[in-house]
């Protein structure tokens, strides 16, 4: 491990205390997430995993700034929940590139927003275009573009902005397998460069989950409270022979074990 | 050649229609022995066309100008309706009820009135395409802004986007395809406004032209006028479609789906 990446772990970005969320009025009320304790370091990329509908959404949207907790607070960079809009990036499931744009235009639209010139915006994504895999295609409109290109254009929209934390919302469910798995390497690769980069992933893939993080949160069905945290252990650069290694098998069927047991609850 | 035939393959259908009727409606005339100031054969309504082209010319001139200026007014005061609807819930609440309502008051009492405020001329049959022709036009931009899904509002916000950043670059954009379908609607009946507009008090268009060849039983010049209506809603619609592929290209290629890069 380098120096660099051992500074930044000392640097807490992200602590969430005994946050909890409630959706509904009165009496016709949905508890979506009960006392959730999360934290996250300078560099490191967390994963949340859980079943659908425990609340991992409205997680990220309180991250995000777009949903006030019930109780409990969040700190991003010394911000609280009232200021944390517009300054965390944020990548949804759905690409939500803007048809009438081209590729180039879209991926600009974070700076144009901060009120960034053209010119000056245009340049910054020139020079990522190529480690998006994006080159040659600045000019062409997303409808041309298959379901991988449009998901790492709009990753280079949301890294554009140049927030220090990322939340990706199941970047590759919307993908095939195979693509899936490029796009998880791709990734992989892609944030060794952005080492100072904070990631929040939430995904139900496990395999995912372990590849591409140092720390998992499992989440509970809902109410959304944290059941299990592992910590990931192997060193990276990682590459996918990980997969084959017993250490990887055994986190792998303690979590889905976990998964499973949640469900049969419900 | 496959480019000139397949767009004359496309019109067959719609051609065949018509030469049936016309040549239908020409023998009925002419084997019972209609006289033309009860139903003119197509013959004869095509010679008025030619013998006539002169004052017919002069009279839809006046009636396309009220047509396009109408429609612009419409367009413009739509779209700015619109825009107020989207972007305050008061100017919606306060606004909406009094644009339908200005649906169900017939246009035929309103015209006659626009004459005694206005007097005659250009302005009121403006006033009157404008008023029939703003209503699809407001109706389908607010859907189409509206249209907008919560996710794409989400991404704007953490972007550090507000009510006017996502208005400007997110809804308005979005809601053109909805406006031309609004417009497309709103330039057929655009026409009928004008010769409402004109039936009520003018001195000359096309409906003027038909009220008075009507009493001198010069039948086969209503006809005409009625024929070149017919082809003027026509080529103003076609031009809104070609407009709209020209202004908006990304939305048809869009829906055509078009094989992806991969």
């Amino acid at each position: 491990m380098n120096s660099k990446r051992e500074n930044n772990l000392k640097e807490k970005v992200i602590e969430v205390v005994n946050l909890s969320r409630r959706i509904g009025l009165d009496r016709d009320y949905l508890d979506v997430l009960a006392n959730v304790d999360f934290y996250a370091m300078r560099g490191e990329v967390v994963s949340v995993i859980g079943p659908s509908g425990c609340g991992k959404s409205t997680f990220l949207d309180i991250l995000a700034g777009l949903e006030r907790p019930d109780s409990g607070t969040v700190t991003i960079r010394g911000l609280d929940t009232e200021n944390l809009l517009g300054s965390v990036g944020y990548m949804q499931q759905k690409d939500l590139l803007l048809p009438w744009r081209t590729v180039m235009n879209n991926v600009i639209l974070g700076l144009e927003m901060q009120g960034i010139s053209k010119k000056i915006a245009r340049r910054q994504a020139t020079e990522r275009m190529h480690s998006f895999g994006l080159s040659g295609f600045e000019d062409q409109y997303p409808y041309a573009l298959s379901g991988g290109m449009r998901q790492r254009a709009a990753f280079l929209r949301t890294i554009l902005t140049d927030t220090s934390v990322l939340l990706l919302d199941e970047p590759f469910s919307a993908l095939d397998a195979l693509n899936r798995s490029h796009m998880q390497e791709w990734l992989l690769n892609l944030l060794e460069s952005y080492d100072d980069k904070t990631v929040v992933l939430v995904t139900h893939d496990v395999e995912e989950a372990l590849f591409l993080s140092d720390r998992i949160y499992v989440m509970s069905p809902r109410p959304g409270c944290i059941e299990v945290v592992e910590q990931m252990e192997w060193d990276r650069p990682r590459s996918r022979s990980l997969f084959s290694t017993q250490q990887f098998a055994d986190t792998k069927s303690r979590i889905l074990s976990y998964l499973l047991a949640s469900e049969a609850v419900l | 050649m496959r480019k000139v035939l397949v767009p004359v393959m496309e019109w067959l259908p719609a051609m065949g229609i018509v030469v049936t009727i016309l040549v239908g409606w020409e023998i009925f005339v002419r084997v019972w022995n209609i006289a033309d100031w009860l139903l003119p054969a197509p013959s004869a309504i095509g010679y008025t066309l030619y013998d006539s082209s002169g004052l017919l010319a002069g009279h839809t001139l006046v009636t396309l100008e009220e047509v396009v200026l109408g429609f612009v007014l419409a367009l413009v005061s739509g779209m700015l309706l619109a825009s107020a609807i989207t972007l305050s819930k008061t100017i919606e609440k306060a606004l909406y009820p009094f644009i339908i309502a200005s649906q169900t008051v017939p246009i035929i009492v309103i015209a006659p009135m626009l004459l005694v405020w206005i007097g005659y001329g250009l302005t009121p049959k403006i006033i009157v395409v404008a008023l029939i022709s703003f209503f699809p036009i407001v109706v389908n931009t607010v859907d189409g802004m509206r249209s907008v899904d919560s996710d794409m509002h989400k991404m704007m916000r953490t972007m550090g986007g507000n009510r006017w950043s996502i208005f400007l670059k997110v809804q308005l954009p979005v809601s053109m395809p909805y406006l031309f379908s609004g417009l497309r609607v709103a330039i057929a009946v655009s026409v009928i406004g004008a010769v409402i507009g004109e039936w009520v008090g003018s001195s000359e268009g096309l409906g003027y032209l038909m009220i008075r060849s009507k009493p001198q039983f010069q039948t086969e010049r209503v006809f005409a006028a009625i024929t070149i209506l017919s082809v003027m809603g026509i080529a103003l619609f076609a031009l809104i479609g070609l407009l709209e592929r020209l202004l908006i290209p990304w939305w048809h290629k869009e829906r055509e789906g078009r094989p992806r890069i991969s």
